[in-house]
């Protein structure tokens, strides 16, 4: 059983993917931007779940919502989390 | 105005890239369409074949390390230079005249009751679940890239909470350091190779599982040979997390010869706001 | 329709952060959106209408095309996604770099900064560090 691509909740992962991609690039902050790119991977892992595709989502799980954020938080440490700089 | 000459025509551009992108979808075969030419051509046989030819449930798995296991080869290859040369870029900048204090990465220890609980609950289960996940990749979702990552991310998390030294005992720290990450990665990729030259050491070609001598069913050959190269991939994928850990939040060894020829940069003492 | 356009609008996207951002985290970040864009896209192409995911029952031994996922997309999916992640801990350590070097990671700043110490002939000829444009003023 297999989710519908058109149906509300793909859409809404879809959409959810749209709006925290975009906040994430624009946020004034790289510690949010980070956090926020863990929520965006997130998204898209539960999105490849409902199309079928389980192998990428729980390896979009495992990379983008949990090891590419711990590494950008981590670089945020040792640079800044400020934009003017 | 200049600034906003640049913003119109930037806008102007991706607004025309997003159309077209439209427009060129718009030809595509409608989604979930099961006779397209992308769901016709090579999959059907991986998809009808691959229970009989490589004893895997999991068709990802089969495709992944089978069908095309040159491929993951290099992709194992890939990350392994992408761990080196993390590595490689951060260690060849310290020693030389340190211009920027850099900022404290995550290597000082923190003395919490709660992570330090945390940790010891969850590690030992993010640990046992990655293997997990590895063994059990032929049945369900996962694989060596998943229990890789999971594996990594278990070490990631015991480095953070017990590993950094601490003063009374400079040289104590908890999980493989960056020497010891680095064999990891490069027994993972060599162990890999090595099972595509023991195939062709056997009469097959390079890869070519079925001609192993480990029992008489080539299916059941072609499953243990595939469960050997996601191991593999487990030991490269799970010591190169580390490594890109360790240089990236911990930092490489702060001591090393500065680079020859090295600029003396300009650059002002960093004031921390 | 839907996952093709969000893909592209996802793609649009990402490609135009990383062109207009000048900061390279956020460079970093707009790259990742567009990976993800184009698994998006191959992955919306792997679904078959009533398509089961790709993977048998333990007793099942005979398979019909038409009932499965196209796991070939997502194996090579897969295969895209670790290789992002070795992406992009290789352009943070390159980040951490620049950081340490030349003290920022604003585009616009390490412009200034590398023409203010690429000009050698200033410095060592005319041996006039004031006129080193960029170099002394302060990131704000």
């Amino acid at each position: 059983m297999m989710l519908d691509p058109g149906g509300l909740i793909a859409t809404g992962l879809l959409a959810t993917m749209l709006v925290t991609g975009a906040v994430a690039l624009l946020v004034n902050d790289l510690l949010v931007a980070a956090a926020l790119f863990g929520v965006f991977s997130f998204a898209a892992a539960a999105w490849f779940a409902a199309l079928g595709a389980v192998d990428v989502a729980f390896t979009e799980a495992c990379v983008g919502g949990a090891l590419t954020t711990i590494l950008l938080v981590a670089a945020t440490f040792r640079t800044t989390r400020r934009l003017d700089r | 105005m200049k600034a906003r000459l640049r913003a119109a025509a930037a806008a102007l551009i991706l607004g025309g890239l997003f159309v077209g992108l439209l427009a060129g979808v718009r030809d595509l075969p409608p989604i979930g369409d099961p006779s397209s030419p992308a769901s016709t051509h090579v999959s059907p046989r991986f998809i009808e074949e691959a229970r009989r030819e490589t004893g895997a449930l999991n068709m990802v798995t089969a495709v992944l390390a089978d069908y095309r296991g040159y491929d993951t080869l290099g992709e194992t290859a890939v990350i392994f230079a992408a761990g080196l040369g993390a590595f490689v870029i951060l260690a060849a900048s310290i020693g030389g005249p340190r211009r920027e204090t850099p900022g404290p990465g995550l290597s000082h220890r923190v003395d919490s009751l709660l992570l330090d609980t945390a940790a010891r609950v969850l590690a030992p289960f993010l640990l046992l679940f990655a293997v997990y996940v590895l063994v059990h990749g032929h049945v369900s979702p996962g694989g060596g890239f998943q229990g890789g990552v999971l594996f990594g991310l278990g070490l990631v998390t015991l480095r953070l909470v017990w590993g950094p030294p601490r003063p009374d005992r400079a040289a104590s720290r908890f999980g493989p350091g960056v020497r010891a990450s680095f064999l990891l990665a490069s027994a993972g990729l060599l162990a890999y190779i090595a099972i595509g030259i023991a195939a062709m050491a056997f009469g097959g070609a390079f890869l070519d599982y079925g001609v192993l001598p480990l029992g008489q069913d080539p299916a059941h050959v072609r499953e243990l040979a595939t469960l050997g190269v996601e191991a593999a991939v487990f030991v490269a994928v799970s010591g190169t997390v580390a490594v890109l850990f360790e240089t990236i939040a911990v930092g490489v060894a702060e001591t090393g010869r500065p680079l020859p020829n090295e600029d003396p940069a300009p650059v002002e003492a960093r004031e921390e706001g | 329709m839907t996952p093709y356009a969000l893909a592209a609008a996802l793609f649009t996207l990402g490609l135009g952060g990383m062109v207009l951002l000048p900061n390279l985290v956020r460079k970093l970040l707009a790259m990742n959106v567009m990976q993800v864009a184009v698994i998006v896209f191959f992955i919306a192409l792997a679904t078959k209408d009533g398509g089961r995911v790709p993977i048998l029952e333990p007793g099942e031994t005979e398979a019909i095309a038409a009932d499965f996922m196209n796991p070939l997309p997502h194996t090579l999916m897969l295969t895209a996604i670790v290789v992002s992640v070795a992406t992009t801990g290789l352009a943070l350590g390159l980040l951490i770099r620049i950081w340490r070097q030349y003290g920022s990671l604003d585009e616009r700043i390490l412009l200034s900064r590398l023409r203010g110490s690429g000009d050698d002939a200033t410095r060592h000829g005319a041996g006039d560090d004031a006129t080193r444009h960029g170099a002394g003023e302060p990131p704000r």
